[in-house]
């Protein structure tokens, strides 16, 4: 195991200097002059020039290159061009607010989803099972947009539900008051592909020769569904939401942005649009790691979950 | 007696060192407002965008200001006692600084109570064009102006170090509560500058002790100081222990509104302790916000919803019935299309091609922009100076800016702009092709405008082609000059016409001068306007350079955005102002009638 784990990480190596190299290239080639945004109402070429010289971009690309290898080593990927924040200072405030909303999101989505999922593999082709995936359907086929604007619209103004928008400086008052809606719109939307992939994951677990055979041992109902299918199913579902860590740190910018949550979703955004080299190399080379990282875990979760995966 | 004695000391320097309203304002009232964009920093010299700019305005003090309710706008003492002395034919401003304004308490000034002096705005002035500031967005304000600040600038440029113990003659601290300006040449706009947001006073100690972090540690002597700053989420500002309360009078023959004047009458300000602002860039967040009382005021609202709350300016009768204060006007801006001076095929100063940019001029529909586009937030413009400043002429109306495209077709023709392969659209004399590249922002949302620039040039027969760039590739593009047609505004950095035409004078062609339009009468006049008081001689310059812009064409003059403002009905003494950003310290709100109405 220890070897396997060795050996994961050292492969980890080569992708994230594949990740700098790609994210210098693409930044370098359309990620447009943030000089030009710095400048303010006048382009003027000389402070255009300055600016660019006091953000290190008139260095030549090899130099431009190795301070981005030194900042992923260090960690220190220093101010934010166009706030001149600290980049560690914006993503260590920002990070959990995104968190706030996403790992309920993520949690509920789980439990819902999985839930709906079993209920609806165990009724397979029955009325509720069709009526469930149609709603699934038409649930997915809803942006995300609309969710958010009728959802703020009706529930927070019209039924005063919710607070329209905000967010506090405590954890209690977000969960409890702020968090809400924004989390019920964000479920109204991933509840449904989950739910369809999960039921498709279990389904298919009901017609493996091990389900046949429990049965045939005269194992009740709710044993092969909750011992046997469940823990099958489970291998699948976990990767599925494994893949769905990194997000939690991402956040959602649409929502972030409507509902005025100073989640890290809408600072990706807005660096980008602003070229704010420094953010969206900390942020990008961040969820590399951590994706490379869930990855490796979810590898260890399969030995886990079944002793008949062998690690190599 | 004894006794007696000390404690008329006591009282005498209490005295002394108190200002001359105390400070009133009301802790346990807090103000919901909110910013329609994000702040970048409260560093007056490094930032100049919108949000940062209606922050740091009620933290630091200019030494002039605009009065809170004349309209046209006027300029008022700020920190200064009164207005400056200008002598030397315009050439020297001398400022009286009223004694005892105090800088908000900070570790800085290691306990001690912090005062003004002149030798303080020596120093943020410098601040202005000291190019490590962030490239010094605000420096067109003094740059070429103040004796000895050019020869500082190049010996910072070569030392790569602003030298601020260096004095200069341009700025100077007479004594500790004389400032004066010195300048190179006769400018009747330094009192404009000293009311612009950038020109606040910070202390050089606490500057020079945060270093960077002064940008979220500002330090300031305004009404308001920070209290806490979610960075671009949410911004508390909290009264200012140390500043002087202040009383509002209407200045000696100004038109102010007079039941607001009414409403501030007798009262010292601020009134309202604290200041609770959130950043809402959603317009239906924003409003939905307000219409649940969770904001007070709302300044600026998007134009869609100015439109559904007040479709013709005035407010729907359910929002009147609700008793909520609405105000439209002008914040003094201009936008325009424009063309390429340089261009071979729009640009230049032949016949032919001032006839094809006056045809274009004629196809243009300003009002369908102003009521569709601007979903009626904007009303035509006739000059290029925004409304609402110093040499705007409202009564002004220029005879090229008509929709009349049978007279450019005519125009098109006279000067040999047919259609020779019969295909439908013109060619250029001598049946050379013609076809218009409009550069526009690939990001921006302008369905719209294409459609109206497609109708327009439909009309004359022309081939238009629209070309999205990125902002990065579209400024590269128009500071290069490889462009025919763009789009272009501006809002007014100081309430003066200056302003708005330094934007055609032809030695500012490029950067600032984008349509690289040169017409030596212009430059003359800009250059004799420039440095001339306000005068009726000044604003006849002013419309003559109006009509030699629109005789030439380099700009198709579009629109003035209006900005509605729309307040919940407990706000006393609200009235936004269209370019000073300091209104927080004039506002109250009647606790009662708030709380009866939301519970809080």
């Amino acid at each position: 195991m220890l070897a396997f784990i060795i050996r994961r990480v050292l492969q980890m190596v080569p992708t994230v200097i594949g990740a700098i190299l790609l994210l210098f290239v693409l930044f370098n080639l359309f990620g447009g002059d943030p000089a030009n945004i710095l400048v303010g109402k006048i382009q003027d070429p000389e402070k255009i020039a300055a600016i660019r010289a006091s953000l290190g971009l008139d260095q030549p690309w090899w130099i431009q290159l190795w301070l981005f290898f030194k900042q992923v080593i260090t960690f220190d990927f220093g101010n934010s061009w166009s706030t001149n924040e600290p980049v560690s200072q914006l993503i260590a405030h920002r990070a959990p607010v995104s968190m706030t909303i996403m790992l309920q999101v993520w949690l509920l989505d789980a439990l819902i989803a999985v839930s709906l999922a079993m209920a609806v593999a165990y009724r397979r082709g029955s009325l509720t099972d069709r009526a469930i995936m149609g709603i699934c359907t038409a649930a997915m086929s809803i942006s995300l947009l609309l969710y958010v604007v009728v959802g703020q619209y009706v529930l927070g103004f019209k039924l005063d539900l919710f607070p329209v928008l905000g967010w506090s400086d405590s954890f209690v008052t977000n969960v409890v008051r702020y968090a809400p809606l924004p989390v019920m719109l964000l479920l109204a939307v991933s509840v449904a592909p989950s739910l369809r992939l999960y039921r498709s994951f279990i389904v298919e677990e009901t017609n493996q020769d091990y389900t046949r055979t429990a049965r045939a041992k005269g194992a009740g109902e709710h044993r092969v569904m909750f011992v046997h299918v469940l823990r099958n199913a489970t291998i699948p579902i976990a990767t599925y939401m494994a893949m769905q860590v990194p997000q939690l740190f991402v956040g959602s910018f649409l929502i972030e942005k409507v509902f005025s949550i100073p989640g890290l979703g809408q600072e990706i955004v807005e660096s980008v649009m602003r070229s704010d080299f420094p953010v969206i190399k900390a942020i990008t080379i961040s969820i590399v790691i951590l994706t490379m990282v869930i990855n490796l875990v979810v590898d260890l979760l399969y030995k886990a979950l079944d002793p008949r995966v062998e690690l190599k | 007696m004894k006794f007696a004695t000390f404690a008329s000391l006591v009282c005498l320097v209490a005295a002394a060192f108190s200002p001359a309203n105390a400070q009133v304002a009301d802790m346990n009232k807090i103000l919901y407002a909110y910013l329609r964009g994000t702040e970048t920093g409260f560093d007056p010299a490094k930032y100049s965008d919108t949000g940062s700019v209606e922050i740091f305005k009620s933290i630091y003090e200019t030494l002039l200001g605009y009065d809170y309710l004349a309209r046209p706008q006027m300029l008022v003492p700020g920190a200064a006692e009164a207005m400056p002395e200008v002598s030397e034919g315009g050439r020297r401003y001398t400022f009286k600084i009223r004694p005892g304004i105090y800088f908000s308490d900070d570790a800085v000034f290691k306990g001690r109570k912090r005062e003004l002096v002149a030798q303080d705005y020596v120093y943020s002035l410098q601040r202005l064009v000291d190019q490590n500031n962030r490239g010094a967005p605000w420096d067109f304000l003094f740059k070429g102006k103040i004796i000895g600040l050019d020869e500082k600038i190049a010996e910072a440029k070569r030392t790569g170090k602003f030298n601020y113990d260096k004095p200069i003659e341009g700025f100077k601290a007479v004594d500790r509560y004389t400032f004066q300006v010195n300048l190179t040449r006769p400018d009747y706009l330094i009192p404009q500058m000293m009311g612009s947001p950038a020109t606040g006073a910070v202390p050089r100690e606490a500057v020079e002790a945060y270093g960077d972090d002064f940008d979220g540690h500002p330090v300031g002597t305004g009404p308001y100081r920070l209290r806490e700053w979610q960075r671009r989420n949410h911004i508390v500002l909290e009264a200012n222990p140390n500043f002087r309360g202040i009383t509002y009078t209407p200045p000696a023959g100004a038109k102010v509104d007079e039941p607001i004047a009414a409403q501030l009458a007798g009262k010292t300000f601020p009134r309202i302790g604290v200041i609770d602002i959130r950043v809402i860039e959603v317009p239906q967040a924003a409003w939905l916000a307000f219409d649940s009382k969770q904001l007070d005021v709302m300044q600026e609202m998007g134009t869609a919803y100015a439109r559904m709350v007040a479709p013709d300016g005035v407010l729907l009768q359910k929002y009147q019935d609700r008793k909520l204060q609405f105000y439209r006007e002008s914040q003094g801006n201009t936008y325009w299309h424009m063309f390429n001076m340089d261009d071979p095929v729009v640009g230049g100063y032949t016949p032919e091609k001032i006839g094809l940019r006056r045809a274009i001029s004629y196809a243009y529909d300003q009002q369908w922009e102003a009521n569709i586009v601007k979903q009626g937030q904007a009303m035509p413009a006739q000059t290029p100076i925004g409304p609402e400043v110093e040499g705007y002429d409202a009564s002004y109306r220029n005879s090229f800016y008509r929709l009349d495209p049978a007279y450019g077709n005519a125009i098109l023709d006279k000067y040999g702009y047919k259609d020779c392969d019969n295909d439908g659209f013109r060619e250029a004399p001598g049946c050379q092709p013609l076809l218009i590249t409009y550069l526009d922002q690939s990001n921006r949302d302008t369905r719209d405008y294409d459609e109206m620039l497609q109708k327009m040039m439909g009309s004359l027969g022309i081939r238009l082609k629209m070309d999205k760039k990125t902002f990065s590739d579209l400024v590269k593009q128009r500071q290069a000059g490889q462009y025919m047609m763009s789009f272009g505004g501006w809002n007014l950095d100081y309430p003066d016409a200056e302003n708005f035409m330094q934007l055609l004078y032809g030695p500012n062609a490029g950067p600032v001068n984008e349509a690289r339009f040169k017409n030596k009468e212009f430059d003359q006049l800009y250059e004799q306007i420039a440095s001339m008081p306000p005068s009726a001689e000044r604003n006849a310059k002013l419309i003559r350079m109006s009509k030699i812009v629109a005789a030439q064409a380099p700009w198709i003059l579009t629109n003035h955005a209006l900005f509605s403002h729309i307040a919940q009905p407990w706000m006393i003494g609200y009235r936004p102002h269209p370019s000073s950003k300091e209104y927080w310290q004039y506002y109250d709100y009647d606790q009662s009638m708030r709380r009866s109405m939301t519970g809080r």
